[in-house]
């Protein structure tokens, strides 16, 4: 997802990435019934305790996907207090054995295992609590975003946060006072948006209406608190040296645990780098192929970009429908979607962020991989009625399913067609975006493995990244490497979710033989829910060897 | 599919050979071309009684001076070098590795009941005694390599010279004996390497029998002496048979093995688990395109199907004409004067030169026809620019690199094979993305890409073979069970020999052929972002190609200056 994306979702995007906060309140009470009921072994569980296992979980940490604007959890006595409540559920959800059931409900099963293992990750290794500012920062982030984006909003909409803010800060210099266990990347990435949010803090102070004390004195308030802990943070930042990876030992536990993957660091890594190799060396054949044609202009205003966006959607939904791609049903439409992130009426900046300068050449990929991807599959998720598969996963579960379908799409649409009455420089554009994309991965495994900092992996990928001196430096490079360094994996999964999609689709293509039709196996695969490819794999196909590598 | 096979520019090894025993090397380039002559002639069978012997004696005395010039090359400094003469060091290095890993795991004299031919190819090692058999060769009028070469079948009234019928007669009557000494030798064969012997022999028996007809006529005992040769090869082929069901059911040198060769005779940085993967994920790809090529196109026209000689060979050559002016005009490589594809489609067994037949052809007929032809019979650019362009125009482009003496010589053990099929397979789909088919009909894409199944439906099983997770006939199922559209047959004879190539080859062989295209990829990428804007398709395959036919890390190590994909030091084995 991009930081456009923002506008629409920001703190459940922030929450899926980092932390897991609006937690805050709901948290104490089932929490402390369970502490004091205890749990009790559990004979023969059936698939209906599985269900109530995981409602109470959900009721504990509170993902739903859907809720808005709180600060998140800090205080460490919660925290705490989660963590024991999460070694009960543990217990329990060990005690029933599915061994027995249908794949379909042992899948759930999985799902739920992989549920309590993320939040077990980030009470182990990640622990944003203690160890990234940018717990904190986030909000400061939000609220700079939320004037962006969405210029005419209320500020009193988010009165409450600022101020809630000072005593955050200083629940958060109380948090993070073990300095040394702080990666010096991840005070580098807070520190900035701390220092961007004084101006923005200023700003809001400057629009707030005049006859609103309250609201004035809040903004005030945060602004001073947001002073006084970057102030903290710069003080400290010597100190702050832990790397910021998470190291490849623990890297390996999540895929294998949480994210399901049947691959290794060390297999991924060559996964990603063919990938890397196969779009590069596509994108300049194509550019050779190319390379007597007129350069393709962007677009010019946001008029023009706001028409050349309706023509690709309504473009992409003719294709999915006359080519038989998938099946429609009524709820999937563009409906609230156009214009939800692209900013049509906002003033045309001189400067474009870095992905503009794909997708204001040629915006179906962009178009596919948001609407065709994301949407669809976010309309799909809110239309599921399955009690555990309904809705988003947390903790990155199905971002290989996600983000590595909508990225899948980019390409293989074209594959299909989708570009065939298009310049045929949008195929080089479309190799441009997945080479960037592959740069992305690359930065990740390797700033996970320690072997690059956040500043290498910067420097590399402006370097390396199709047209990288417009990346640099830019605020899309900023967030994308925030997003994969403090939420472990998210440029990863999205390639090597590629990658898995076509393993998928050669899987069943080979089990059917010449009764395999592309619209069937689509249709099949969103059937399984937004969940780990390898669930869905073993769902549709039967193949248990990859579970059977992640079960070893 | 792979028809051009030979080792080039046999005869220059002439003029390099010392005949002398293993000499104390100097420290200079020539000091290292002679001793790699050296090594070959050594590589070669020593004739004892009469035949080449490979007698476990044979084979220590073998292995020891084996060691002796892995000595003499260590004490060779290099650092000095040019990279190009660093460069041909580790490829002599590399050959020794292969003859030590012969002499210390594959064992091919004692595991695999094939060895006993007197042909040489990439179908798994034989035999090596090219002046043992020449007199064979020559009344076949074969070239050095037996009949993987482009012979035609001699004349049936030859005359031979008094000296050339003690030549022939003493290599016929030996053959009784290479198979009486087979059987000792023979200590640990393998069930499979015995399942292709059984095959093989009937085609090695056959020849002998042809010989005893050519001579039957001029030379009555030379063509009984050519009988009882036959007879020997049957009998040696019935003990195979009748023996196959004790042999070893694993004839794969496991992962580890695999490993080993991979990185320290074609010097590459794959592994098995790397090498499976790469083939797996390359399989998934075009399997994915495929099938998404196949919607594309769902309301397009069949292709038309060649059913005729004249079809055929008129699509080939247009074809190949159209690829080369493609190449050219889009400045994918600098083609030369010479360069003609007449000399393909004029030449070899399916030359185009006579009369073309308008009726329907045989071997074109479903039931006769390989995954090789039917996609060509479709959309034939793909198949034959990687013979002509892929294979053909880089051995005549080899003869023309006369820089290192040690790399005319050719390579050996399939140690250039990632390079040779790899730039050939590559050249398949590349140019298509390039644009080479966007003026023919479209569909001819799928062909492409059923093409491309087709290499990984034969490097699959070749890597679960090499790990000994199925047998031959598991292989051939596999084979036939992953080619979309049935289009392979488990019991067909491209199957049976592309399983053969990969089996009894250490390394394999089309696994070699996947991840060599997936290495191409990777210094075209490695190039391209290194230069930028400076980047030059053309010239970067022109650099590519001058390199020669080695191992593709070493051709990274002259392009771009780095030899980390290069495995320096020897690994113990």
């Amino acid at each position: 997802m991009h930081l456009r994306r923002l506008a629409s979702s920001a703190i459940a995007a922030i929450r899926e990435t980092v932390n897991s906060p609006a937690q805050a309140i709901r948290v104490r009470l089932p929490l402390l019934a369970l502490l004091c009921s205890g749990v009790p072994a559990v004979a023969q569980a059936s698939y209906p305790e599985l269900v109530e296992l995981f409602l109470e979980f959900r009721a504990m940490t509170g993902v739903s996907g859907d809720e808005y604007g709180a600060l998140p959890v800090v205080d460490p006595v919660i925290i705490e207090a989660e963590a024991i409540a999460l070694d009960e559920f543990q217990a329990r959800l060990l005690a029933i054995d599915p061994s027995a059931w249908p794949i379909p409900e042992q899948v759930d099963y999985h799902l739920v295992r992989a549920e309590l293992n993320g939040l077990q990750f980030r009470h182990r290794v990640t622990r944003p609590w203690f160890r990234d500012p940018g717990t904190y920062s986030d909000i400061v982030y939000f609220l700079g975003e939320l004037r962006r984006t969405s210029p005419d909003h209320d500020p009193r909409e988010v009165l409450a946060v600022l101020e809630a803010l000072p005593d955050f800060f200083d629940q958060a210099m109380v948090n993070l006072a073990d300095v040394e266990a702080i990666p010096r990347d991840l005070a580098l990435l807070a520190g900035r948006d701390l220092r961007n949010g004084d101006a923005g803090f200023a700003a809001m102070l400057a629009e707030a209406p005049p006859d609103d004390p309250q609201l004035l004195d809040a903004i005030r308030g945060a602004r001073q608190a947001n002073a006084e802990f970057l102030a903290w943070l710069e003080t400290n930042s010597d100190r702050m040296t832990a790397p910021a990876g998470i190291g490849r030992e623990n890297y390996d536990w999540l895929l294998k645990n949480v994210y399901l993957f049947p691959y290794n660091w060390n297999e991924l890594s060559t996964i990603v780098e063919l990938e890397d190799n196969r779009v590069r060396t596509f994108q300049r054949l194509e550019e050779n192929r190319n390379r007597a044609l007129p350069e393709v202009q962007p677009v010019q205003s946001q008029e023009e970009y706001r028409q050349s966006v309706a023509d690709a959607i309504d473009d992409l939904m003719n294709f999915v429908r006359d080519e038989n791609i998938f099946s429609m049903p009524d709820y999937l439409t563009p409906d609230g979607y156009f214009g939800s992130w692209h900013g049509f009426d906002n003033p045309w900046p001189e400067t474009h962020d870095y992905f503009f300068n794909f997708s204001h050449r040629e915006p179906r990929m962009e178009e596919a991989h948001e609407m065709v991807g994301h949407h669809f599959d976010e309309l799909r998720g809110r239309n599921n009625t399955h009690p555990i598969r309904r809705g988003w996963r947390p903790y990155k579960i199905a971002t290989a399913r996600t983000e590595g379908f909508a990225f899948a799409l980019e390409e293989l649409l074209m594959h299909a067609g989708y570009l065939d009455q298009r310049s045929p420089r949008a195929r080089e554009i479309a190799y441009e975006q997945a080479a960037f994309r592959t740069v992305r991965a690359l930065s990740d495994i390797y700033m996970h493995d320690n072997q690059w900092t956040l500043r290498d992996a910067m420097a590399f990928s402006v370097a390396n990244a199709p047209h990288g001196e417009l990346l640099d430096d830019s605020p899309h490079l900023w967030f994308e490497m925030a997003t994969t360094l403090r939420g472990v994996g998210h440029h990863m999964l999205m390639v090597v979710g590629k990658v898995q999609f076509m393993k998928l689709l050669r899987d069943r293509s080979q089990q059917l033989g010449d009764e395999f039709e592309l619209q069937a196996f689509m249709d099949e695969f969103f059937e399984s829910g937004l969940i780990p490819m390898s669930l869905i794999r073993w769902e549709m196909t039967g193949m248990d060897d990859e579970m059977r590598r992640l079960l070893q | 599919m792979y028809e051009i096979k030979a080792i080039p520019a046999f005869g220059l090894l002439v003029a390099f050979i010392l005949l002398k025993p293993v000499s104390a090397a100097g420290q200079s380039y020539e000091d290292l071309v002679n001793l790699f002559f050296e090594f070959r002639e050594f590589q070669q069978a020593t004739i004892t009684d009469g035949i080449p012997d490979y007698t476990e004696a044979a084979m220590q005395e073998q292995y020891r001076g084996l060691v002796e010039y892995q000595d003499n090359l260590a004490a060779i400094d290099t650092t000095a070098w040019p990279v190009w003469q660093q460069v041909d060091y580790h490829l002599v290095r590399a050959e020794m590795n292969a003859l030590e890993f012969h002499h210390k795991e594959h064992r091919p004299w004692a595991r695999d009941p094939g060895f006993y031919s007197m042909f040489e190819g990439d179908a798994g090692a034989s035999i090596n005694a090219p002046e043992f058999f020449q007199p064979i060769y020559d009344l076949f009028g074969f070239s050095d390599d037996g009949p993987e070469g482009d012979g035609e079948t001699g004349e049936e009234s030859q005359s031979l010279s008094s000296e050339q019928q003690a030549e022939l007669s003493g290599t016929l009557e030996g053959i009784p004996g290479i198979y009486a000494q087979a059987r000792v030798n023979l200590t640990e064969p393998a069930a499979d390497f015995g399942e292709y012997a059984v095959r093989n022999f009937v085609e090695e028996r056959e020849l002998y029998e042809e010989a005893a007809e050519i001579l039957a006529a001029g030379y009555p005992d030379l063509a009984d002496t050519a009988r009882r040769a036959a007879a020997a090869v049957e009998d040696y082929r019935l003990w195979v048979e009748a023996n196959q069901a004790d042999m070893d059911p694993n004839a794969g040198l496991g992962k580890d093995n695999y490993d080993w060769w991979m990185r320290n005779v074609q010097l590459s940085p794959w592994g098995w688990e790397e090498s499976n993967r790469i083939i797996e994920g390359e399989y998934d790809r075009v399997i994915t395109f495929l099938k998404l090529e196949e919607s594309r196109n769902r309301h397009l026209p069949p292709l038309e199907v060649s059913m005729s000689e004249r079809a055929w060979f008129e699509s080939m050559r247009e074809a190949l004409h159209h690829a080369v002016d493609f190449m050219r005009d889009e400045e994918l490589m600098t083609v030369e004067d010479w360069v003609d594809p007449a000399d393909y489609y004029e030449r070899g067994s399916r030359g185009a030169s006579g009369e073309l037949d308008d009726s329907v052809a045989e071997w074109l007929l479903p039931e006769n026809s390989s995954i090789d032809t039917k996609v060509r019979q479709r959309e034939i650019l793909p198949g034959e620019v990687h013979e002509y362009i892929g294979h053909m125009l880089d051995y005549q482009r080899q003869e023309r690199l006369t820089q290192s003496p040690i790399r005319s010589a050719g390579r050996r053990f399939n140690m250039g094979s990632m390079r040779l099929e790899g730039w050939a397979v590559a050249l398949e789909e590349l140019l298509m993305q390039a644009g080479v088919l966007d003026e023919r009909p479209r569909k001819g894409r799928e062909m492409e890409y059923l093409m491309n199944a087709s290499h990984m439906s034969l490097a699959i099983p070749d890597m679960k073979m090499q790990a000994n997770e199925i047998n031959l006939t598991e292989a051939r199922h596999l084979c036939a069970e992953i080619m979309p559209r049935g289009w392979s047959r488990p019991d067909e004879r491209m199957v049976w020999f592309e399983m053969q190539s990969n089996q009894r080859n250490p390394g394999g062989f089309h696994s070699n052929v996947v991840t060599g295209k997936a290495y191409f990829m990777k210094l075209f990428r490695e190039q391209a972002q290194a230069l930028g804007d400076d980047f030059v398709i053309r010239d970067f395959v022109d650099e590519f190609l001058s390199s020669g036919t080695i191992p593709m890390s070493l051709i990274r190590w002259e392009m771009t200056g780095n030899s980390d994909d290069v495995m320096l030091e020897t690994q113990p084995l």
